[in-house]
């Protein structure tokens, strides 16, 4: 092994990987709230009890999980001719709202057939059950799946670059061709994802705690 | 209410002719409702498309065009997906025995590989493999043999923690009776455990290589020849994103869809 580290590239370059960080979070964060809300839309017709709207949701789903993510993206940056911005996040929203519906599916049906009737016996509406009783029960049941889901929501803000968006892969990336010294970016980047992982994991677990119901 | 259990139970005991009746109109109901979603769905899917630019400016001509092409870089995407697929599944058995470890110094290393690939955007193991292996090991690696090695450290991570949870649930019975016949461990394991394991997982399993086969759709970066890299290819040639992209979606749709509809009818029926 000849190869001779020099971290300092990491300090010469901080600016742009920084850069790149920001990129990345404000690509997150909207597709992740659309994600969620499609995720808890299409999951709610997913588990609803009228047949061909489930059909519907479940064709969605099967749709989109089986096309690449980036896919979705080249379609919406080349085809539809979104700027790069706004189809990385309308199409990680898009892609990763069929895993969210699975995810909600899955929370609604394990207390909807309890909860349910025991509302409408309470005076609820069918609306009012769904809004007011099965939905927050079932948000919370659903949260350490969504906070894998946003886990990987995360690691795919990274597909963003193959659209040219300037974001965390996209820094190291130009970092690397400019150095020549891709072990040391590619640590960089990796760290700043990881901080990025840790610092996700550390406020969804709040939010966790926060909405526990104590009795 | 008496008469109407016992005439229930006279439709499900002796009519067997009833209940195939109501049966059927149930299926019949389903399909229905299958088949009108299905239209549904596809004619907004093509609404939302043509309402964009008309079907004569999308430019099909190049699909025909590049077929053998195409078809030979699908080819190339499969390879790719299968042959990582084998390479990395003996590595994550063993990675997911070292996390199930008795020993500290087994079980942590494991984990570390595990969550920290884990962790990282697939993009970036991509480069990791493509960019910095060259720089350590001292030589350059090739696409078709980077991106497989790339393909297989991102499957044999997530691969480890299913064929964990597989190994879990195989009941400790089974192993401590292969104890009490005189098995060693190495050979519990080997022969008894990993087999019910493996049995168990065969879903899993299958979903594994079809995101490995969505996941293919990324070398192009590095440059491997695959079904999405080809139709790059044609898009920065001739200007058709939509002709290319749409068959980029409804290719690897098909592919996944069929792939996982052959491997479910292969399977074993799980029975309660």
């Amino acid at each position: 092994m000849s190869y001779r580290f020099d971290w300092s590239v990491i300090w010469t370059y901080k600016g742009l990987l920084l850069s790149g960080l920001v990129g990345t979070v404000e690509v997150f964060l909207p597709a992740a709230a659309l994600s969620i809300a499609g995720g808890i839309l299409i999951g709610t017709a997913k588990a609803s009890r009228l047949e061909i709207l489930r059909d519907l949701a479940g064709y969605y789903v099967q749709t989109f999980r089986n096309i690449p993510g980036v896919v979705i993206l080249f379609f919406l940056y080349f085809a539809y001719k979104l700027n790069p911005y706004t189809a990385a996040v309308v199409g990680l929203g898009i892609h990763h709202s069929a895993y969210m519906a699975e995810v909600t599916q899955a929370g609604i049906r394990s207390c909807a057939s309890s909860l349910r009737p025991t509302a409408l016996a309470s005076g609820f509406t069918s609306f009012g059950a769904y809004r007011y009783v099965i939905l927050p029960v079932a948000f919370r049941v659903m949260l350490p799946p969504l906070a894998t889901q946003m886990l990987e929501l995360l690691k795919n803000t990274s597909l963003a670059m193959t659209i040219s968006f300037a974001e965390l892969t996209f820094s190291v990336n130009i970092m690397t061709d400019e150095t020549f010294r891709g072990f040391e970016s590619a640590t960089a980047g990796t760290l700043l994802y990881a901080a990025l992982a840790l610092v996700l994991v550390a406020v969804l677990n709040r939010i966790e705690t926060r909405l526990k119901v104590r009795i | 209410m008496t008469d109407k259990v016992i005439a229930l139970s006279g439709t499900a005991g002796h009519g067997r002719l009833g209940m195939a009746a109501a049966d059927r109109s149930r299926v019949m109901r389903r399909i229905a409702s299958k088949a009108t979603s299905l239209v549904i769905f596809v004619a907004l899917l093509t609404f939302i498309l043509l309402s964009h630019t008309p079907l004569r400016d999308m430019r099909w001509g190049v699909i025909p065009a590049y077929h053998d092409f195409l078809i030979r870089s699908l080819a190339m995407s499969w390879i790719v997906t299968l042959v990582s697929f084998l390479l990395s599944t003996p590595a994550a058995i063993i990675l997911a025995f070292g996390r199930l470890s008795r020993h500290r110094w087994l079980r942590y290393p494991s984990m570390a590989v595990v969550e920290g690939v884990r962790i990282i955007p697939e993009l970036m193991i991509i480069f990791w493999i493509f960019f910095t292996a060259p720089v350590v090991i001292g030589q350059s690696l090739d696409k078709f043999t980077s991106g497989i090695i790339a393909l297989g450290v991102i499957n044999a991570a997530y691969l480890t923690e299913a064929i964990r949870a597989g190994i879990q649930s195989v009941p400790s019975g089974l192993s401590l009776a292969g104890l009490g016949s005189g098995l060693k461990k190495w050979q519990v394991r080997l022969w008894i455990v990993l087999p019910i394991a493996l049995w168990n997982m065969l879903p899993e399993l299958r979903n594994r290589i079809i995101s490995l086969f969505k996941l293919t759709s990324l070398l192009y970066l590095i440059g491997v020849r695959e079904f999405f890299g080809a139709l790059i290819n044609i898009n920065n040639r001739e200007f058709a994103p939509f002709a290319t992209m749409i068959i980029a979606g409804v290719v690897y749709f098909a592919c996944a869809y069929v792939f996982e509809v052959c491997s479910r009818f292969l399977e074993p029926r799980h029975t309660g």
